[in-house]
């Protein structure tokens, strides 16, 4: 083993050099080639970053002496309806929207499993979901949603974690519990 | 090992094992400079940061009852550089602050003149910067009357 001609080295040698090599380059390939390592979710979407801000300041908002609260709250009546209707439309187009692209902020009231009320309109994946529960006068408790509906959001401008497109008033709150408002509100 | 033969064969030995651990030690090396030179995107989430200090936060702008914070509610007396200054300031971190009206007249602008700001206007041309504008809906005190408006923050913040 320790003869002239093989320097001295123990018969492993070789292979262990060998098998340090495939590993070096397993590793590179690994690391600095593929960079399965590297997290790939080291920004933070910006549905993660959330509150339902804006839902609580809508529903603040006042209408002829009355807020879209008690509106909401009242909304078994004609007249509340009515001027849901007629009021709310105007301040969702008001709202700042993605630049280029097709969107719609929507506004929904949904009591147990039945949406009673549905403004704006649908145009694809639904963003920023926000969601309150409201006490309304007839003793239920109101389901508040306010979301973002856009047809191609995703694809650049503001990249964000998207819901599925099924907004039943169930899947609605279990998606809330998940993805909720963002930086543009 | 006296004679040459040998004095050549020691040194091969101990160069191939020298280069075994340069080897290795490179690429330990490389392998912590990748996670340590790995950018992180904290723009969004400071711009977050800020925006909700200032609907949340008594000290800043958000509107007090009582002794009671009413979140979301802007008070446009406290909507001063001094305040702002006192409220949320970090290094290389600026933004400007402004409130409008639905149909976006300037009701209120405020520059804290953070000394990055004065970069905010070509931005766009600093790769060393990022920079955001951020439309929020709010409800702002004015002459004792609550009224709906829009807060604009924009945020210039080092890369």
């Amino acid at each position: 083993m320790n003869k002239k001609g093989d320097f001295g080295y123990p018969w492993y040698f070789w292979p262990s050099l060998v098998l340090l090599l495939i590993l070096l380059i397993f590793f590179t390939l690994t690391f600095f080639t593929l960079g399965l390592a590297k997290s790939g979710e080291n920004v933070i979407p910006q549905t993660d970053l959330s509150d339902s801000i804006t839902l609580r300041n809508i529903l603040r908002t006042e209408f002829e002496g009355l807020n879209i609260a008690d509106l909401v709250g009242d909304i078994s009546s004609d007249s509340s309806l009515i001027k849901l209707k007629y009021n709310l439309p105007k301040l969702l187009t008001s709202l700042p929207k993605p630049d280029n692209k097709i969107s719609s902020w929507n506004f929904v009231v949904a009591d147990d499993k039945k949406e009673i009320l549905h403004l704006g309109d649908m145009f694809g994946k639904s963003y920023y979901v926000q969601n309150i529960l409201l006490p309304a006068r007839s003793k239920k408790v109101y389901n508040v949603f306010l979301y973002l509906s856009c047809a191609s959001c995703g694809d650049g401008g503001i990249v964000v974690k998207t819901i599925n497109n099924n907004l039943s008033p169930e899947t609605l709150v279990e998606q809330s519990k998940d993805v909720k408002s963002g930086g543009l509100e | 090992m006296n004679n040459k033969g040998a004095i050549t064969t020691e040194w091969i030995k101990w160069l191939l094992n020298i280069f075994v651990i340069i080897v290795v030690i490179m690429f330990v090396f490389a392998v912590a400079l990748s996670f340590l030179r790995e950018r992180f995107e904290t723009h969004d989430i400071e711009v977050f940061t800020l925006s909700r200090v200032f609907f949340y936060s008594e000290n800043c702008l958000a509107l007090s009852n009582d002794n009671r914070i009413i979140p979301g509610i802007i008070d446009l007396d406290k909507l001063t550089v001094d305040n702002l200054l006192s409220c949320y300031s970090k290094e290389g971190l600026g933004y400007t602050v402004s409130v409008t009206d639905l149909d976006n007249n300037e009701i209120k602008f405020v520059n804290p003149k953070f000394s990055i700001n004065y970069y905010l206007p070509v931005c766009s041309a600093l790769k060393e910067y990022r920079c955001s504008k951020n439309k929020y809906y709010i409800l702002y005190k004015n002459n004792n009357k609550i009224v709906s408006g829009f807060l604009n923050l924009e945020v210039i913040s080092l890369e």
